[in-house]
C-alpha cells in the first residue's frame, strides 16, 4: 500500500467512524432566529451567556430545591489539553456538547453520555500565541450557520463545520502590525456576522480591535479600534501614547437587536499603574483620559460605528478595566436598564435606550458591592468616581483591591422571576511599588507594566470592621437599586462563573473544587460534591433526553487565581494548572 | 579541667556571637529591603550599558505580571529567589519562555536578559 492509498484509507475509515458516531446525535443548524430567541429556549444553552438577555438564567426545573440532593455525576470528558485549565463556557445544542479547552482545542460530545462526536485542535502560531502571557487560555466558542466558530491566541478565527468538525474557513483576523496578538474570548453571533474583541491590555500595542466577521465567508465586515481610532480617542492620549496604549475587548460583549447595537467592555491603558499620580491629565506615561480603555463601548451593529459610551475608569490607575462581559438586560422603572459589573466592584446601570451620535451613556444608578476597597471612596450615583486614590511612583501599603479587582470577569447570574442578581466578590488587596517604566517603541506589542506587588489580605472592611484574611462573597442583590438580599462568606473566594435556574437554584463551583448548589432565596447550601480541582470557567444547563443535566468545566491556573498560594496556602500550593475536565451532572 | 571550662566558654561565646550575628541580619533583612540591595549590585554591574540603569524598574515593567515581590514571591509565576536553574538557564527561560512565560528575545536587549538573569540569581532564599 502507497503512503497516499493508506491517507486514503485512514480518511475512509475516520469518515465511518464518524458517521457511527453520528447517527447518536447531531445538533441541527442553529440559525440567527434561533439564537435571537434563545431566551425562550430552556432546552439548549448556544451561546456563551445563553442568551441575549445575558441572564445566565435556564428556566429548567427538573433538578429543583427539593430533589438537587440527588445529584450526581452522570459523565465526564477529559480533552486534549488542559494547560492552566479549562476557562470555557461550554455549549449545549440538540444534544450535543460543545467546549473549548487551551491551545484552542473543541470537543463535540454526546450531551448523555459524554461520548465524543469529534475535536479539532488548532494549528496555533506558537511563537505569536506565546508572546503574552494569555496563553494558552480559551473562553469559548459560538454556534450558528451550520458552524463552530473560535477564535485562537494568534490572532485567527475558525470555522468548523458543526456536524463534522472539519474546517470551513480558518483566517488570520488580527495581524501583529500594530503590536496586537491575539483572541481569548468567545466569538457572539450577530445577524451574519461573528464577533470578537482582541487581547492585550498589558502590551504596548495599539488599538485593542473589536471585530465583525462575514460568517459565511470569515472576511473582516468592520473593525472598532478600542483606542486610538478616532480623534477624541487620540487627543485623550497625551503624547502620541495610545500607539503603545493597550486596549481590547478580550470579553464576550452582548446584543440589543432594540436599538441593534452591540454592547462590549473594553481593556485597562498600558501601562498598568501610573508613576505621575495626581497630574495624569497633563503628565506621565499616558496623560489625559485614555479614552475609550476601561469603557462600555455601544457600536452600531451593523457598521460598528460608536454609538455610546462611558468610562467607568476615567484614566484607569489600577487595572480595574471593563472587560467583563457580563450586561444584564433588566426593565424597571419604565426604562431599559443594562446592567454591567466592572472590575473595580462597581455595578454600573445604564439607560438602554440613551444610545446613538457617539455620547455619554446615561447612567441609572451605580453601586459598590466590594467590601474591603479603598481605591476609592466611593462611587455616584450617575456613575462618577469619588476619592481617587492615585498611586504614584513609589511604595503604597495594603491597596485594596488588588490589581485583579474585586470582581474578575467571570459573570454573575439572575433570576427574572425574583429578580435577583447572583455575583461574587474577591476581597484580597497588595503591597505596590509603583516605577516610571521606559517606553517601549511603538506598535511594539510588549508586556508594559509601572509596578511591582505582592498580594495580601485586607486589613478591615469599608465600614472598619477588622479582616484577618482574604475572602470572598456570594452576594444576591436586586440589581437596579443594588439592595442586598442575603450574602454568603467563602473562605476562597469564587472565581467561576454562576448558573441560576428555575428550579430555584443557583449553582457555585468553587475555588477550592467544591461545586455547591443553594437555595437561590436564601443562600442555604443544598448540595455540595467535590470536582477535585478549582473552577474558574463557565456552568450551564440543558436537557438531553428528556433529562436536564448541569455541566461545569474544571482546572485552575490564571493570573488571579495564581495569588492563592500565597494568600491561602493549601490546598493551592499543591492544586495542579495542568488538568481540567468537563463534569456533568444530573439526578 | 582548665581546658575543658575553656572549651565550654568559648562554645557559649561562638554561639551567642552566632545568634547574635543571626538575628541581626534578621532584623536587617526586616528592616531593609534585600532587593534593594541585590540589585544595586545589578545595577553598577550594568551601568557601561545605560547610566542610571536600575533592574528592578526592568524586572516592574516586564517581569511584575506573574512574579510578585520583585521576584521573592511566588503567583501566577514562580518564586524566583532561590530557582535551582543555572544563570544559563535561567537566560535561556527569558529568552525563550515556557508555556505560559513569554519570551523576551525579541523584547530585551541581550545584556537586558543577562542582568535580569544575574539579579535573579542573586535574590537570596528568603521570605519577604
Amino acid at each position: 500500500m502507497t503512503r497516499w492509498t493508506s491517507v486514503a484509507a485512514v480518511k475512509a475509515i475516520s469518515a465511518v467512524a464518524f458517521v457511527g458516531f453520528a447517527s447518536q446525535a447531531i445538533s441541527a443548524d442553529v440559525s440567527w432566529d434561533r439564537l435571537l430567541n434563545a431566551h425562550k429556549d430552556d432546552n439548549n444553552w448556544m451561546m456563551y451567556h445563553k442568551d441575549f438577555t445575558g441572564h445566565h438564567h435556564s428556566g429548567l426545573n427538573q433538578i429543583n430545591k427539593g430533589n438537587v440532593k440527588n445529584l450526581k455525576l452522570a459523565w465526564q470528558h477529559t480533552p486534549a489539553s488542559s494547560k492552566r485549565g479549562i476557562q470555557s463556557f461550554p455549549l449545549a445544542v440538540d444534544g450535543v456538547v460543545y467546549y473549548t479547552s487551551s491551545s484552542g482545542v473543541i470537543h463535540a460530545v454526546d450531551g448523555t453520555n459524554g461520548s465524543l462526536i469529534w475535536s479539532h485542535t488548532a494549528k496555533i502560531d506558537v511563537e505569536r500565541a506565546e508572546g503574552t502571557f494569555y496563553n494558552p487560555y480559551n473562553r469559548g466558542l459560538a454556534i450558528g450557520h451550520g458552524n463552530v466558530y473560535m477564535g485562537t491566541t494568534d490572532g485567527r478565527l475558525i470555522a468548523l463545520d458543526a456536524k463534522s468538525g472539519k474546517v470551513v474557513w480558518d483566517n488570520e483576523i488580527m495581524s501583529v502590525a500594530k503590536g496586537n496578538k491575539g483572541f481569548t474570548g468567545a466569538p457572539m453571533i450577530v445577524k451574519d456576522m461573528v464577533v470578537l474583541g482582541a487581547n492585550g491590555g498589558e502590551l504596548s500595542g495599539c488599538c485593542g480591535p473589536i471585530y465583525a466577521v462575514d460568517a459565511k465567508k470569515g472576511t473582516v465586515r468592520w473593525q472598532f479600534d478600542t483606542i486610538g481610532g478616532d480623534q477624541r480617542s487620540r487627543d485623550s492620549w497625551g503624547n502620541d501614547s495610545w500607539k503603545i496604549g493597550g486596549g481590547g475587548g478580550w470579553m464576550t460583549g452582548h446584543y440589543d437587536a432594540k436599538q441593534n447595537t452591540l454592547w462590549w467592555g473594553t481593556a485597562n491603558p498600558a501601562p498598568d499603574y501610573d508613576y505621575i499620580g495626581e497630574d495624569w491629565m497633563n503628565n506621565g506615561p499616558r496623560p489625559g483620559l485614555n479614552l475609550y480603555s476601561s469603557s462600555v463601548v455601544v457600536l452600531d451593529a451593523d457598521s460598528g460605528e460608536l454609538s455610546a459610551y462611558f468610562q467607568e475608569m476615567p484614566h484607569d490607575a489600577w487595572d480595574f478595566d471593563s472587560a467583563v462581559g457580563e450586561f444584564l438586560m433588566v426593565e424597571g422603572g419604565g426604562k431599559r436598564n443594562m446592567v454591567h459589573p466592572n472590575k473595580g466592584g462597581i455595578i454600573f446601570v445604564y439607560d438602554a435606550d440613551s444610545v446613538g451620535g457617539g455620547n455619554e451613556l446615561a447612567v441609572n444608578n451605580a453601586y459598590m458591592i466590594g467590601e474591603t476597597y479603598n481605591y476609592i471612596k466611593g462611587v455616584t450615583k450617575d456613575g462618577r468616581l469619588v476619592g481617587r486614590r492615585e498611586l504614584p511612583e513609589g511604595k503604597h501599603m495594603d491597596v485594596c483591591p488588588a490589581i485583579d479587582g474585586s470582581i474578575s470577569w467571570n459573570t454573575g447570574a439572575y433570576n427574572p422571576k425574583s429578580g435577583t442578581h447572583f455575583m461574587v466578590t474577591q476581597e484580597f488587596c497588595f503591597d505596590i511599588e509603583v516605577v516610571n517604566p521606559e517606553r517601549p517603541d511603538d506598535f511594539s506589542g510588549q508586556a508594559y507594566f509601572g509596578a511591582s506587588w505582592t498580594s495580601k489580605g485586607p486589613k478591615q472592611k469599608v465600614d472598619g470592621t477588622p479582616v484577618d484574611a482574604a475572602y470572598g462573597t456570594l452576594q444576591a442583590r436586586e440589581p437596579l437599586s443594588g439592595k442586598l438580599k442575603w450574602r454568603v462568606e467563602y473562605k476562597y473566594p469564587v472565581l467561576a462563573s454562576l448558573l441560576s435556574t428555575g428550579g430555584g437554584l443557583v449553582f457555585v463551583p468553587g475555588a477550592d473544587g467544591m461545586f455547591d448548589a443553594r437555595d437561590a432565596d436564601t443562600g442555604k447550601l443544598l448540595w455540595q460534591n467535590n470536582n477535585g480541582l478549582g473552577h474558574h470557567g463557565g456552568v450551564i444547563t440543558y436537557m438531553a433526553g428528556g433529562k436536564q443535566y448541569v455541566a461545569v468545566v474544571t482546572g485552575w491556573g490564571s493570573h488571579v487565581s495564581g495569588n492563592f498560594p500565597g494568600l491561602f496556602g493549601h490546598p493551592f500550593t499543591s492544586m495542579p494548572t495542568d488538568a481540567g475536565n468537563l463534569m456533568v451532572f444530573s439526578l | 579541667m582548665y581546658w575543658s571550662r575553656s572549651r565550654g566558654k568559648f562554645s557559649i561565646g561562638f554561639f551567642t556571637a552566632m545568634f547574635i550575628t543571626w538575628l541581626s541580619l534578621s532584623i536587617a533583612r526586616a528592616e531593609e529591603d534585600v532587593t534593594e540591595i541585590v540589585a544595586a549590585e545589578i545595577n553598577a554591574k550594568y551601568q557601561s550599558h545605560k547610566e542610571n540603569f536600575s533592574v528592578k524598574r526592568l524586572f516592574a515593567s516586564r517581569c511584575s505580571w506573574c512574579h510578585q515581590g520583585y521576584g521573592l514571591k511566588q503567583a501566577d509565576g514562580p518564586r524566583l529567589a532561590g530557582i535551582p536553574k543555572t544563570k544559563e538557564q535561567v537566560v535561556e527561560q527569558i529568552m525563550y519562555g515556557k508555556t505560559p512565560m513569554p519570551g523576551f528575545r525579541k523584547q530585551l536587549k541581550e545584556w537586558q536578559i543577562e542582568a535580569l538573569a544575574d539579579y535573579i540569581k542573586a535574590l537570596p532564599d528568603v521570605e519577604l
